[in-house]
């Protein structure tokens, strides 16, 4: 990874709920390098979009440390935590409700300017048409309220109120999910471009893995609260080492291994567990296609919580971590039928 | 009709138009959509917002409501004509006959009634002897776990993935011929969308249900139909074998919409530029024209109609161009 510009250092969040406590976030170490692309992959209530929330500074965690390009500013607030935001800021999922249907996008687009610079008048609009000439869509739009905006028209605005300051880092939750295909992969596109060309960081997150397979360099698995998975994007994918996450390649639609053929699909049996009662041992067992439901003689995962380590198999990809203690079986999983590995490079 | 299945059909769609009033004048949502399902057969309806698919599906159920109006074509279901059935008799015909899955099971399923309750008010209203026992079959059947539990507890109990289960329960529960699913997993985690698809796929294949499965996804039709057909701006632009459209697409549409799905082993994603046109009214000549890599002089003038696509049974895409797929541009015949 390159010189590190935010770092979550053991993040726990803790929610108090009617059903009692819930820890959104157990314990998650990540950072994100410069000009890198990482990706949060989970489903619901994995806790990634917290864990964005924490990033962001808009969610406090219960403990941890939140450090940005260097400085810790898990305790900052008022003016100081604002001098923090000019440097990232976040694309959020559903453009059309994240803008204010009373403003008109120059407005919209010029806010951040305002409430961060100070900036205003001519120079916040010479700002705004900047900004929307990155993302490429024309200057007369800013006259226009966002119910005039198609979705994907309405995603570049947001995208460009995220640009208008010049952050590092953008986080985006969910940047492409409420969109159409063609379209969703025009933004795509657009933000492939904007990371090369503004040398942008990226926290994306996203249950879609066929986005941050595409976007990112890097990328980490959440299941109920926890990183189970993390590594190089394009090793994960290719031999992934944690089940849940050979499940969750298996199971998006159209998926294909690296040779292209279609993934044996691995259908997971039920629901996430009750989040106020988390599993002992491995908090995946109850649903792991190699675990004790499979196999009851696999008492390690009931009684032992894993922790991320580098796999057996991996011994140079040091930086390829899962929680798992049967990481080996993983392959198995994934591809009953090894075919020969020189047949595919 | 080209492409189209012997006549033995079950459901029978033909010409079928539908408009829409509005501020901004008529839009014209489908135009002249003809397509049949066999009886047991699983057939996929994929496209973009806005491309007629949903509409077309409510209109299988006789569902079409005003500002939408039914302006030519027929529907008919075993021979019925679904669109000329009185009130009565389409109350009758629905549920029983043919059922529909919606995409949000939250708001299909009435929050104040139990599970149980409304699974048994929908096999009442067409008068099963007994819906008790049924029902915990129905639920059995669709593999929830502790199903006589779940009988007794109210929507907001169960997880996403279970309701959408009951609904699929609730469309099986009067044994109808065929059931439209209209996007059922878009509101669903992957994993849980897998086991939906997966039941689907069970319940066409053990119980001989034909399934419409309509998604915006062509990987998800991909992975269950066995037929499929491409909507785009309210016409059938390509429609055959899933297998053939996904391996060999003929339409520079459904050319595109695969290209853009990022996939491993694919460089780089390749953008669709532009949206769909206006329907009201809609473009004189092919919808996709505008955004067509591959366009002609004549596509602008002239709409192209479905004309089976050269070498394969069943295969038919609505495009001037020689379509052929070993004309195709790198591939080797």
């Amino acid at each position: 990874m390159t010189e590190p510009l935010l770092e979550l250092d053991d993040i726990r969040v803790d929610f108090r709920t009617r059903h009692g406590a819930v820890r959104a976030v157990d314990g998650v170490s990540l950072a994100v390098g410069r000009n890198e692309a990482v990706g949060l992959v989970g489903e619901s209530g994995s806790g990634k979009s917290t864990l964005g929330r924490v990033a962001l500074r808009l969610q406090r965690p219960t403990a941890g440390r939140v450090r940005f390009a260097g400085e810790d500013i898990t305790a900052w607030r008022g003016a100081q935590l604002r001098t923090a935001r000019r440097r990232f800021q976040m694309v959020l999922q559903d453009p059309i409700a994240s803008l204010d249907p009373r403003m008109t996008v120059g407005a919209i687009v010029g806010e951040p300017l305002h409430a961060l610079f100070g900036v205003r008048g001519a120079a916040q609009r010479a700002r705004v048409a900047a900004a929307l000439d990155r993302v490429h869509l024309p200057a007369h739009l800013a006259a226009r309220y966002p119910h005039e905006l198609s979705g994907g028209q309405a995603q570049r605005v947001s995208i460009a109120r995220a640009l208008v300051v010049e952050p590092d880092l953008v986080v985006a939750d969910e940047p492409v999910s409420s969109l159409d295909a063609s379209v969703a992969a025009q933004i795509l596109a657009l933000l492939a471009e904007l990371k090369a060309e503004q040398g942008l960081a990226y926290l994306v997150i996203s249950h879609d893995l066929s986005l941050v397979r595409h976007l990112c360099e890097r990328v980490a698995v959440m299941y109920l609260g926890r990183i189970v998975e993390e590594g190089p994007a394009e090793q994960v994918f290719r031999s992934p080492r944690h089940p849940y996450t050979a499940a969750l390649l298996s199971a998006t639609p159209g998926a294909r291994g690296a040779d292209g053929a279609r993934r044996t699909r691995i259908v997971l049996s039920g629901d996430l567990p009750d989040p106020t009662a988390v599993p002992s041992g491995c908090r995946f067992r109850t649903r792991c296609p190699i675990g004790p439901v499979a196999d009851p003689s696999r008492r390690r995962c009931v009684e032992v919580d894993p922790v991320l380590r580098p796999s057996p198999r991996d011994r140079v990809a040091a930086c390829h971590h899962a929680a798992c203690h049967h990481t080996d079986d993983v392959g198995r999983l994934v591809d009953p039928e090894p075919r020969n590995v020189q047949e595919e490079s | 009709m080209p492409g189209a299945p012997p006549s033995d059909a079950l459901l029978e769609v033909r010409d079928l138009s539908i408009t829409f009033e509005g501020r901004h004048g008529r839009t014209h949502a489908v135009r002249g959509v003809s397509f049949d399902v066999a009886a047991g057969e699983l057939v996929g309806i994929v496209g973009e917002s806005g491309c007629g698919k949903s509409v077309t599906a409510r209109a299988l159920l006789g569902l079409v409501d005003a500002p939408g109006q039914i302006t030519d074509g027929t529907i008919r279901l075993d021979g019925d004509d679904v669109l000329t059935m009185d009130a009565r008799t389409l109350r009758s015909v629905r549920g029983r006959r043919i059922a529909m899955v919606f995409q949000d099971p939250m708001t299909s399923l009435n929050p104040v009634f139990t599970v149980g309750r409304q699974l048994i008010d929908v096999m009442r209203a067409h008068g099963h002897p007994s819906p008790e026992a049924r029902a915990l079959e129905l639920l059995e059947q669709v593999e929830i776990p502790a199903p006589a539990l779940r009988l007794r507890q109210y929507p907001h109990e169960l997880s996403g993935g279970m309701r959408q289960r009951v609904m699929i329960a609730m469309a099986l529960a009067n044994e109808p011929e065929v059931i439209v699913a209209d996007e059922p997993t878009t509101a669903l985690d992957v994993t849980i969308q897998a086991q939906i698809l997966d039941l689907l796929r069970r319940i066409n294949r053990d119980q001989q249900t034909a399934i419409v499965l309509i998604s915006h996804s062509l990987d998800v039709v991909v992975d269950v139909a066995e037929r499929v057909l491409v909507f785009y701006a309210g016409r059938i632009v390509e429609s055959g074998p899933t297998s053939r459209v996904f391996e060999a697409p003929a339409h520079p549409y459904t050319r595109a919409l695969l290209g853009v799905v990022p996939r491993p082993g694919r460089a780089a994603v390749e953008p669709l530029a532009g949206s769909p046109p206006s329907l009201a009214p809609p473009p004189a000549g092919c919808a996709f024209a505008p955004r067509c890599r591959a366009r002609l002089d004549r596509c602008v003038e002239d709409d192209p109609a479905l004309d089976v696509v050269d070498g394969t049974p069943g295969h038919a895409a609505a495009c001037w161009l020689d379509v052929s797929p070993r004309h195709e541009p790198g591939r080797t015949a």
